[in-house]
């Protein structure tokens, strides 16, 4: 599975596998279209700030690692910063999380 | 208390309080590119953030109706481009105008998602494709719809015509368009083409039919082929429920409009011809119950036209030879056509009540005749077979149902009473065949039905029970039958009249040892011989041999005084023997003019019997088999008189006990519910005696006339339609 690139506001970079992003209806539709952003496996995301894209991509990954577990099987919990959630909350919006 | 303070969120695009327009400058030029194919410039990411902020800064509304603008623009641009003036191409140009509309508008459609998901879902708009496919259907699929439509529908017509360069795929493609539009609650498809198409395929197929009406045969091929393509085409291009529609329609039109004629002239030829994979064309093609009816109808008209031309054999000397014959004719006939059915592919119980009533209405329109033939075909059957101990199950099956058909069970009771009598008496059958035929009578039509008949069994099983027990005292002098009959269950007119005839003195005493003997067991019962039933079995030499002859009685009697006498007069034989004249006469006939059995000789050899004719033993007689068997004669001189008031008596016979019956009836449903209009009554008793003969209206009027006469019922005094009953 290719992984693609997400670059937040001040520029840092952080990777996500494809399989990952297309859990965001928007990263899939950016990437599955043949815009720029398909063509070179990166998104440039200039509104979202490094820590909260972290954590966005943390809980994509999170999301593709469990949404097909089981009942029985233990689902760690997904651990939010509490002061970190509005924003949080805000760009989940913009991408339709 | 904890004071929440909510800081005012900064969250992505905020800050920068942009305008509307160069926002939508940024959107409209990507728009521009997007149609100019050059998606792979633009960054989804810009034009989704543009959209999203314009949105969160609620300017959604402005935004969705210049989009609504811009798409619009586009797409008349587009619809300029389909003039193509060749039909063919015209289709295609308009199918790729189709592709690549879909195309932008879903990339369009993928930046203002945020819209979409927003703006579109509060204000109860259609998301930003739909609204292109919208706009799609009214600035290119409307302004268009003659032409395309015209242009599809010669395909498919082409199509059906067998023609090979049809391009089902763009048929397709051009369908799949069409459901993908909507239009109201439903789609593009259903709303306007489909109407549209079935009012052609109807066109169609009448003109197909109108051509094709020559012949019945090559019309039922033409119609399967034809409507074999169709489904065929329909699986092609079109959904499933769209072909059921079609096919409903031509097959509505093909067959129940105006394949009547088929069924009129078509289907008498294939019956005569057997041409059963036509037939088994016919029947698939006629699947829908309205039209399979139809066609049951018509196969019923022909079975009754086809049964009533079997004639009587009328060339044959007896009347047991003609009704043979002629149910015979009937049951192959009936035969043949279960195998039409089976073999047509329709072998289902609905097939089978048609034969059932086709053969029931032609029985009925003749009944009595019907019944009597039956009957009469029974008893030669059962008369042939007495010595075959395993009767044919087929056979048995057979004739049953056909009985089960008529309607005049009466007079078919009657018949084959009265021959069912002979044979027991004279064991002419085999009592196990007749219990087996009696007791499939009894499944059919209840007890009520055959209890006479099982009468008659038990007489003859009891008097072998008398026989056993009476020989074990007795030994008489010769062997000897004895039958005790219970005179209601047997057809005979027993015989108050019947004298008491002068028997030879072994006789006597065997005669009055056995009444001596039976009264001894049933006091009480009176015992009287009907001497005409009965038979007898006499060895004697003649010059050329010596033979074994059974003869009725009476002519037993006659021939049993030449013991003791050379030669004597008739008038002396009466005297003699004491047995009635007409029998006396009838029984010298049979045994001195018939030409087999001329037992005595008669002088004067003529054909009518004086008192002063002379009679001997004739010492001459001859026969090809030692056992030579008797049958009395009618007398000839009055044959045909006799044999037609015979029948007259039958059928009077008939009428004063269905007379009877229908009194009975009556009686017995008023007894129960007091009181009846005539209208409920006739129904009832029609329904209750339905299973032995239809009652007519005059037999009920006449039978209501005679209790009322009898004080059975009373009509009621201020209703006369209303009948009650008289405790």
């Amino acid at each position: 599975m290719s992984e693609i690139t997400l670059v937040s506001k001040d520029g840092s970079e952080l990777s996500l596998s494809r399989e990952a992003a297309d859990l965001s209806p928007v990263l899939r539709s950016m990437l599955s279209r043949p815009y720029l952003e398909e063509q070179q496996s990166k998104i440039t995301l200039n509104e979202i700030k490094p820590d909260v894209l972290k954590k966005v991509v943390e809980y994509l990954e999170y999301c593709r690692q469990y949404r097909n577990a089981g009942e029985d099987e233990d689902i760690p919990e997904f651990e939010v910063p509490t002061e970190m959630s509005l924003e949080l909350l805000l760009v989940a919006d913009f991408l339709n999380i | 208390m904890f004071k929440i303070k909510i800081r005012s969120p900064e969250g992505p695009g905020d800050g920068h309080s942009q305008a509307f327009e160069p926002s939508w400058a940024i959107l409209d030029s990507a728009i521009d590119s997007i149609y100019d194919g050059q998606v792979n410039t633009l960054s989804f990411e810009l034009l989704y953030h543009t959209v999203y902020s314009m949105v969160l800064r609620k300017q959604g509304s402005e935004l969705y109706s210049r989009l609504r603008k811009a798409i619009e623009e586009k797409l008349s641009k587009a619809r300029n481009t389909i003039v193509s003036p060749d039909p063919k191409l015209l289709v295609s140009d308009f199918l790729r105008v189709w592709e690549k509309q879909c195309d932008c508008l879903r990339l369009v459609s993928d930046f203002t998602m945020y819209l979409d998901r927003v703006y579109c879902k509060e204000n109860r708009v259609p998301f930003v494709y739909d609204l292109g496919l919208e706009l799609f259907r009214d600035t290119i699929m409307f302004p268009l719809k003659r032409e395309i439509h015209g242009l599809l529908i010669q395909q498919i017509n082409n199509a059906r015509l067998g023609e090979p360069h049809v391009d089902s795929e763009q048929l397709k493609e051009v369908f799949n368009l069409m459901e993908t539009l909507r239009d109201g609650d439903d789609t593009y498809f259903v709303h306007e083409f489909e109407p549209f198409l079935i009012r052609e395929t109807e066109g169609f197929y009448r003109d197909f039919a109108k051509k094709n009406t020559e012949d019945a045969v090559l019309y039922i091929q033409k119609i399967k082929a034809q409507l074999d393509t169709e489904s065929n085409l329909n699986c092609q291009f079109l959904n499933k429920d769209t072909s059921a529609k079609i096919l409903k329609v031509a097959e509505e039109i093909v067959i129940a409009e105006n394949a009547s004629f088929v069924v009129k002239d078509g289907l008498p030829q294939l019956l005569i011809e057997k041409d059963y994979p036509t037939l088994r064309l016919l029947f698939q093609l006629y699947h829908n119950p309205k039209d399979k009816s139809e066609l049951h109808k018509q196969m019923s008209h022909c079975i009754i036209k086809e049964a009533m031309l079997i004639e009587e054999d009328n060339a044959l000397k007896k009347k047991g030879q003609v009704a043979v014959k002629w149910t015979t004719k009937v049951m192959q006939l009936r035969k043949s056509f279960e195998e039409v059915f089976t073999k047509a592919g329709e072998s289902g119980a609905n097939s089978y009540n048609t034969i059932s009533e086709s053969f029931s209405t032609f029985l009925n329109q003749n009944g009595r005749k019907s019944a009597e033939y039956l009957a009469i075909y029974i008893d030669s059957f059962l008369r042939s077979s007495a010595i075959a101990d395993n009767i044919d199950q087929m056979w048995l099956e057979d004739t049953v149902s056909m009985f089960k058909l008529l309607r005049e069970k009466d007079a078919f009771e009657k018949v084959y009473k009265q021959q069912l009598s002979k044979r027991l008496l004279q064991q002419r059958s085999c009592l196990k065949t007749e219990k087996l035929v009696i007791s499939k009578m009894k499944e059919e039509m209840g007890i009520a039905f055959t209890s006479k008949l099982e009468g008659m069994f038990k007489d003859i099983l009891v008097s072998q029970g008398y026989k056993a027990k009476f020989e074990q005292s007795y030994s008489a002098p010769f062997d000897f039958e004895v039958n005790v009959l219970t005179p209601p269950c047997w057809p005979f007119q027993l015989t108050t009249l019947e004298p008491e005839v002068e028997l030879p003195s072994t006789l006597e005493r065997l005669k009055l040892d056995f009444e001596n003997f039976y009264i001894r067991n049933h006091s009480g019962r009176s015992l009287r011989w009907a001497y005409h039933l009965g038979s007898m079995e006499i060895g004697f030499h003649f010059s050329k041999g010596y033979h074994e002859i059974t003869m009725p009685v009476y002519a037993a009697l006659i021939f049993m005084l030449f013991e003791s006498h050379d030669e004597l007069s008739a008038d002396e034989i009466s005297d003699l023997t004491k047995i009635p004249e007409h029998e006396l006469i009838r029984h010298l006939l049979t045994i001195s003019v018939a030409p087999k059995t001329r037992l005595l000789k008669k002088n004067p050899l003529n054909k009518t019997v004086l008192p002063t004719d002379r009679f001997q033993i004739n010492y001459a007689f001859q026969a090809p088999t030692k056992k030579v068997k008797v049958l009395a004669v009618l007398p000839k001189t009055d044959t045909s008189v006799h044999q037609n008031t015979r029948i007259d008596e039958s059928i009077q016979d008939l009428l004063k006990e269905r007379r009877g019956c229908v009194d009975a009836a009556i009686v017995r449903a008023l007894k129960s519910l007091k009181a009846a209009s005539s209208k409920s009554l006739f129904a009832r008793v029609e329904h209750d005696l339905s299973n032995r003969f239809t009652v007519t209206t005059t037999l009920f009027e006449e039978s209501v006339e005679r209790l009322v006469e009898r004080e059975y019922i009373q009509r009621d005094v201020d209703d006369p339609s209303l009948c009650r009953y008289l405790p």
